[in-house]
């Protein structure tokens, strides 16, 4: 489609007036009248919890899949020993919930963006279960 | 007359044909090149170049050293006439101090790829492509190279050149007014770091250069040590207005690269994605251009339909801008309930909003003058590889989702807007009417949706879809689609392993970015951040 050549006129001084007049009122009348747009409450992608770390099974699949490395898990005799979070790494793509087989790695929806030193941006997942 | 037979008789016997519209070509430098290319431009149709890229073969498991040369640089060629896309691979020994011709008389897009090239893998086009465009000044070695490792940097390379040679075709009595600044590296819109380098007389600009390579992270080597799935992350910081169509660019990609079929509901909800980026896109760079007129109620317009965008994503995959939304096989989620019925009521308040920006901007008589500005005329913008609606502003009716369609964008109904003179006026005029055929694109769409699943567990294919063993068979593959900006292609080649060999990005904000350098000549300082937002050139493709 060729756009329309009267697209290329410019108009005159009258018809500019009227033209911002009727904007101007249509404006302020719409906005007393209309109901504002609500959407349903959204869901963000957070930070990842661990909901359930007896279930895991220590594949280290989420360790693996993590584009910015910042996953860490140590174990101790087939158990679970930590699993460290580096906060100020983590991009929320939720690979590592998509990889997590027995489903006990999500996401949650608070993304905390504040601390007061620098250690606190390494969490232990296990222990805030 | 030439037809796609002739071509394939003349080359019968190196041509690989791919398929229907795409073929193989393999040339060696002792091989006249130059004719070659000059033959395939002025006799078979191939005007545009679409992109140059090297290509490393040390470390790959067919590589023979005795016999094969060591490097390839691959030209993909376009004939829109036909719809017809070449490769032409041409194998290079950088030690046997190969020079390759340069081809930027032929296709003045050429210019910026082979710089990208020298600086990146080595391979010289002639003395005129040897100067850094991305990369940090100083730096030793190639960074592309297999054994490149990093050994800081040589400051005595360091070297202050003055950008723009000294005039001496003005007038003596006009001598003190020529002058010379630079705008940058801030953007005015915030698209990311670039410097803007003016050289002056008056008011009136003479010479201008974009000078670019401030944001690169050189995504493409990042590419190399990553699984398939871990880049999708990455092409999000590509284009970051419309992260989601550069996901689904990538994940079509690596489809197409292994021929997977993906479900018809995730195709589907693809093309809402990429056409929802795409509304929030133009409407991003219309508002630039407002910005730097001056004009502030299509701001706050533009501001409030973004933001409806990204409400809508962020109800969808949970994120506002770095979506992350699509996955190889199909889609990260499934769409939440309530999803659609919210997606086509807000259409509404958006198709209104734009047009209350259209009722601002589009007879307004500062708007009209001030936008008339930067021509660019179609034969340049083909020359200089322009794709999108910037090319379509230059009156070139080339959409690949018209031309080539993928997913249902032929069962879909939706036009082509095309400007008349290439300005920035014409420019704005297509992007405001590529949303209203988003819009209508959108709620086709989703009036029929077709049932099932986003992420379907058993697609036919013989491969491991799991992100971590996911690894194509050795292969390699250009698969492009249209984003807001205009054609994202990336070209993998795999080596059998779970990680691509080597990826190249064909951004189209880097060709806009290149044409932009010429464009600003006979123009006044004042139009410059006008016609600079109007091309909608985001730093994080051209830098990549």
């Amino acid at each position: 489609m060729i756009l329309e050549r009267e697209l290329y006129k410019s108009i005159g001084a009258t018809r500019a007036i009227a033209k911002s007049l009727r904007v101007y009122f249509v404006t302020i009348i719409s906005g007393l009248i209309k109901p504002r747009l609500q959407l349903v409450t959204s869901f963000s992608r957070g930070l990842p919890e661990l909901i359930d770390s007896k279930n895991c099974s220590n594949c280290k699949k989420c360790e693996l899949i993590c584009p910015t490395n910042c996953l860490s898990i140590e174990e101790k005799s087939d158990q679970l020993e930590s699993f460290i979070l580096d906060v100020s790494a983590c991009i929320f793509c939720g690979l590592c919930s998509d990889v997590c087989s027995p489903k006990v790695l999500t996401l949650t929806d608070h993304r905390p963006l504040a601390s007061h030193g620098e250690s606190l941006w390494k969490i232990d997942l296990m222990k805030r279960e | 007359m030439v037809t796609p037979n002739s071509f394939l008789n003349y080359y019968s016997g190196k041509l690989n044909v791919i398929d229907d519209s795409n073929a193989e070509l393999i040339l060696e430098p002792n091989e006249d090149i130059k004719g070659i290319f000059k033959k395939l431009k002025e006799e078979f149709g191939f005007i545009m170049l679409i992109d140059i890229f090297g290509l490393d073969l040390l470390k790959k498991k067919s590589f023979d050293p005795q016999n094969e040369r060591r490097f390839q640089v691959v030209y993909i060629l376009l004939n829109m006439e036909m719809h017809l896309r070449l490769r032409v691979v041409v194998n290079v020994d950088v030690e046997k101090n190969e020079v390759l011709p340069s081809c930027r008389d032929l296709w003045a897009a050429a210019h910026w790829c082979e710089r990208e090239i020298w600086e990146m893998f080595g391979i010289s086009f002639g003395t005129e492509s040897e100067k850094r465009l991305l990369s940090v000044s100083g730096l030793k070695g190639f960074p592309f190279r297999k054994d490149f490792s990093f050994n800081g940097l040589d400051e005595s390379l360091d070297s202050e050149e003055s950008i723009f040679e000294n005039i001496t075709d003005v007038p003596k009595y006009k001598l003190n007014l020529v002058d010379s600044f630079s705008i940058g590296p801030i953007h005015p819109a915030l698209k990311g770091s670039m410097k803007l380098h003016l050289q002056i007389e008056g008011d009136g600009i003479l010479n201008s250069q974009l000078e670019v390579g401030y944001l690169h992270r050189s995504i493409e080597k990042l590419c190399e040590e990553k699984l398939y799935t871990q880049i999708i992350p990455l092409t999000d910081r590509l284009n970051f207005f419309s992260a989601a169509s550069n996901n689904i660019g990538w994940c079509k990609a690596v489809e197409d690269l292994v021929n997977i079929e993906i479900s018809d509901k995730a195709k589907a909800m693809r093309m809402v994605a990429s056409e929802l980026a795409r509304v929030s896109d133009h409407t991003q760079c219309i508002g630039s251009i407002a910005r730097a007129v001056g004009m502030f109620e299509p701001i706050q317009l533009s501001i409030s339909i973004k933001e409806i965008v990204s409400s809508l994503f962020e109800r969808l995959c949970g994120s506002r801008f770095n979506s992350s939304i699509s996955r190889i096989g199909g889609m990260s989620v499934e769409v939440p309930s309530g999803w659609v019925n919210d997606c086509l009521t807000t259409l509404k308040v958006i198709s209104k909003k734009v047009d209350e920006i259209d009722t601002h901007l589009t007879r307004s008589t500062l708007w009209i003058e001030r936008l008339r500005t930067t021509t660019l005329n179609a034969y340049d913008a083909i020359d200089l590889g322009i794709t999108g609606p910037n090319l379509r502003a230059c009156g070139v009716n080339y959409d690949i989702r018209k031309v080539s369609p993928y997913y249902f964008y032929e069962d879909v109904e939706f036009e082509i807007p095309l400007g008349i003179n290439g300005d920035c006026y014409d420019r704005y005029l297509v992007r405001i009417e590529e949303i209203r055929q988003s819009l209508k694109i959108i709620s086709q769409v989703l009036d029929s949706l077709p049932l099932g699943k986003m992420c379907v567990d058993k697609l036919k294919t013989e491969l491991d879809l799991n992100p971590l063993n996911f690894a194509p068979n050795l292969c390699e593959g250009y698969s492009m689609t249209e984003t807001p900006n205009g054609e994202l292609g990336f070209f993998i080649s795999s080596d059998g392993e779970n990680r691509p060999y080597r990826v190249k990005i064909k951004g189209p904000s880097f060709f806009s970015a290149q044409a932009f350098s010429s464009m600003l000549e006979n123009t006044k300082v004042n139009d410059a951040m006008i016609s600079l937002c109007s091309m909608n050139i985001v730093a994080g493709e051209v830098d990549r």
